[in-house]
């Protein structure tokens, strides 16, 4: 069983792979292993894609036709970039961008033991969650209701049972909300055809593999900025997350959709970096950032205030640094193409967007959300302590946010949580924040963002510090001198 | 004997009045509790069942009449001496009195007669933790305690408390203090110091919570390597059942016939603070077994079954020696016949005769 899940999940893997590298070959300061990860994320929305569009032209599930696109798209791209000028070998291990990242070798041996320290214990992690992954069957009831029962039936369908006269049109009765984006459906439907029936241990194990690409994206987009010291620690600081960990074990899309958040925030950042230091632009991250941003949409509703808050972040950006507004579209055309039939198909089977048809504000204004908030990141042990360290790091931070790009991640990261908060406030959601069922989990998918602007912050702030420490030394010695 | 229409007229509207009365009685009597305790009452004097002398415990302690509980719980323990549940009762209301040594004698007698009784064993835990006054020993048996967090708990693991002081209080207690601590002994007021302490008692915090809650996760981790590496997918369901819905629905499935319809019983809707009220699944409801071709939870309701599933229902309440079952002490279905039990008070009937349903 365990070749069949590496099946499900290495076709996809190398599609998207392929994609990276070959869309990545000038840039050349990637890692082959945060290739692979953003390669799987890539991959697996590549294949919701395909079954959304097979669904769609009433062709039967089944592997042989799924996996068609994806070994003709193995293929495209292989002939692409074996005709590429660039060298293969330099495309699958290109040099690693050292940045403003400090060199291992000024390490001493206690930095050593911490790094080792940390490294071994985040192995045991990744183990425990492995193998629970591997054990536990979905257990959830959100999980089964929300997800995987809708997925159980399209699996058995073979389709996406799109008659309307159907009683089980759509999974209807199946599924709670049929307004549901079907990535988290379709990737189990997915790996139960490749497995060759509906495993309630195995069909969930991508989330597993979700939780293991988020928190190494982390480490390797944090190495490219800092030491070695400071990405094992977000990396670990992530993973200890229990909130975090417990979505890994079961079939929830909360964990998807902070794996797509990250995967477009540290794009957008690389392409903020690269006009910073006044290297030529680089619109492949804004394709990638797009890519990323149309995935969020397909994994789950509120990919819908990602999607707007980037967008807003994006377009602050070009007008402040005047770059030409022709690049907004690399980040517009993906989020177009890969979002918009989901909306058109929305429409033209007349599923509303937005489950209850309620205008804001019918039912009142509701700021009693906010202790509920405070409680939530403040005193349950479900992120660990990185929203207090967060605020005190943008407190200490202020003067270096302001000054670089970072501003830009903070920008959507704030517009995000800003119509979170709204909607609460807003709509008889509320009751999802006072009963504690809803608003931990919304805040989960922006928890990789947050560890990662949190240590590109502290980073920076202690780079300051060294150039600080530079300049006296500069100035008592010669000052000595005179 | 003639009766004339007046006399009829009158004697209609006297008997209007005292059933208005009557019933307005029974409303007041409902609102402040005593209907379901007077229901309980009576239903633990007519049938001598420890099954109802515990449900009049539990009426018992919902309306905060503790001393009363235990004594209710007490009689359950006479006709039923290794009646676990009757000494979690009384477990939990000597908590909510404050008197911890019988609370954890009598938790002790029932996490011992039942290992599994998780219930016993937070009020166990609870009592045991309280009865301990010093706050050292306190903080430290919360930082090691595993039984808040495990992989179906989650949402419960705000619990982590000690006497209303959070787990995370102290936490960031340990990060202010270990800050100030840095900053005057690491060279004060020198450009940075500050940053450098702040991050450096932030890393020491964050990895004390690292620690405590991978230490859970392992202890689950040994438990469920040694419980279910094991077993099939269809054994684990079977063993999780009474903790998850869908492995429930697995297992009546396996024991109902195709065709038959199920009615499903459960108290969540009750539960004001989840919020789950317009859920479709906490509502009674019935599902079809033959109809549905992949799984037991469609969203359609219907009102007869001839099985009823109880499901985590502290208040539905099985009677061998009459074969009824009553919720609340009202009658759900005559004729009844108990198809398995599954423990944490769920279980599959099936009703013989449809008389009541």
């Amino acid at each position: 069983m365990i070749f069949k899940v590496l099946f499900a999940f290495m076709f996809p893997t190398i599609a998207g792979f392929l994609f990276v590298i070959y869309y990545f070959r000038s840039y050349k300061d990637g890692n082959i292993f945060e290739n692979i990860m953003f390669g799987y994320g890539i991959g697996m929305g590549f294949v919701t894609l395909v079954m959304f569009f097979l669904g769609l032209l009433h062709i039967r599930f089944s592997l042989s036709v799924i996996l068609i696109p994806l070994v003709a798209a193995i293929c495209f791209l292989s002939y692409l970039i074996f005709t590429s000028k660039t060298a293969f070998r330099d495309m699958l291990f290109p040099k690693y961008f050292q940045g403003n990242s400090t060199p291992e070798k000024n390490f001493s041996w206690k930095k050593r033991a911490v790094i080792v320290f940390f490294s071994a214990w985040l192995l045991l992690k990744f183990s425990f969650v492995i193998h629970e992954g591997l054990i536990l069957p979905i257990h959830a009831w959100d999980s089964w209701v929300n997800w995987s029962s809708g997925a159980k039936f399209f699996f058995y369908e073979k389709g996406l049972v799109l008659d309307p006269s159907d009683e089980h049109f759509f999974g209807w009765g199946m599924r709670l909300f049929l307004n549901y984006p079907l990535h988290d459906f379709l990737i189990q439907v997915w790996f139960s055809l490749c497995m060759g029936h509906f495993d309630e241990i195995y069909v969930k194990f991508w989330n597993v593999l979700y939780f293991l690409t988020t928190v190494g994206i982390l480490y390797f987009s944090v190495r490219r900025e800092s030491s070695v010291l400071i990405a094992i620690l977000s990396a670990f600081f992530l993973s200890s997350a229990p909130l975090f960990t417990y979505h890994a074990l079961d079939a929830y899309a909360d964990l998807t959709l902070g794996y797509y958040n990250l995967a477009a925030a540290v794009c957008f950042w690389r392409y903020i970096e690269a006009i910073e230091r006044g290297a030529p632009q680089r619109n492949g991250f804004l394709l990638f950032m797009g890519i990323f941003t149309a995935l969020t949409l397909w994994t789950k509703q509120e990919g819908l205030l990602t999607t707007l808050s980037l967008s807003v972040s994006v377009i602050l950006l070009h007008i402040i640094k005047k770059i030409p507004y022709r690049n907004l579209f690399f980040f517009l055309m993906p989020v177009a193409i890969v979002a918009v039939p989901w909306y058109v198909f929305l429409h033209s089977y007349h599923i509303p967007l937005f489950g209850r048809g309620e205008k804001f504000l019918d039912s009142g204004m509701h700021l009693e959300i906010f202790s509920s908030l405070a409680n939530q990141i403040f005193l349950f042990p479900n992120f660990n302590i990185i929203f207090v360290v967060f605020i005190v790091i943008l407190l200490l931070g202020y003067k270096i946010i302001f000054r670089s790009g970072l501003k830009y991640l903070l920008t959507a990261l704030f517009c995000i949580l800003s119509m979170f908060i709204f909607i609460y406030i807003a709509t008889k959601d509320y009751k999802y924040a006072l009963d504690l069922t809803g608003i931990n989990r919304n805040i989960l998918p922006l928890l990789p963002m947050i560890y990662y602007i949190s240590a590109l912050t502290i980073s920076r702030l202690l780079q300051d510090l060294t150039t600080d420490k530079k300049k006296i030394e500069s100035r008592e010695a010669d000052a000595y001198l005179a | 004997m003639k009766i004339n229409t007046s006399s009829f007229f009158l004697l209609c509207f006297l008997s209007f009045i005292l059933l208005v009365l009557t019933y307005s009685n029974h409303l007041d009597a409902a609102k402040s509790g005593k209907f379901g305790i007077e229901t309980a009452q009576q239903a633990a004097k007519t049938t001598k069942s420890p099954e109802y002398f515990l449900n009049l415990s539990l009426e018992y302690y919902n309306s905060g009449q503790y001393e009363k509980s235990i004594k209710a719980a007490e009689e359950a323990l006479m006709l039923r001496p290794d009646y676990d549940r009757a000494y979690n009762n009384i477990c939990a209301a000597y908590n909510k009195v404050g008197q911890w040594d019988k609370a954890i004698e009598a938790g002790k007698k029932a996490v011992e007669l039942n290992p599994g009784n998780q219930l016993a064993k937070n009020n166990l835990a609870w009592a045991t933790l309280q009865k301990d006054t010093s706050p050292f020993s306190l903080i430290w048996r919360e930082f090691w305690r595993v039984d808040y967090l495990t992989p179906h708990t989650i949402n419960y693991i705000d619990r982590l408390n000690v006497k209303n002081i959070s787990f995370m209080t102290c936490l960031y207690f340990v990060m202010i203090l270990l800050t100030i601590c840095f900053f005057l002994f690491l060279k004060p007021f020198q450009p940075g110091n500050l940053l450098k302490s702040f991050l450096l008692a932030g890393t020491i915090a964050g990895v004390l919570f690292a620690a405590r809650m991978d230490y859970t996760w392992l202890m689950w981790w040994e438990k469920d390597i040694s419980v279910l590496s094991h077993l099939s997918t269809a054994d684990k369901f079977a063993l999780m059942e009474a903790d998850n819905v869908y492995g429930f629905a697995d297992e009546v499935k396996k024991l109902v016939p195709p065709g038959e319809r199920v009615r499903l019983f459960t108290d969540e809707e009750d539960d004001q603070n989840r919020g789950y009220k317009e859920t479709e699944f906490f509502v009674v409801k019935t599902y079809d077994v033959g109809k549905i071709k992949y799984h037991l939870l469609p969203l359609k309701l219907s009102e007869k079954g001839s099985y009823i599933a109880v499901f985590r229902s502290t208040r539905v309440i099985f009677n061998p020696s009459d074969d009824s079952l009553r919720r609340n002490g009202t009658l759900i279905a005559m004729g009844v016949k108990l198809v398995k039990e599954f423990g944490n008070n769920t279980s599959l009937y099936r009703v013989e005769e449809k008389r009541s349903l």
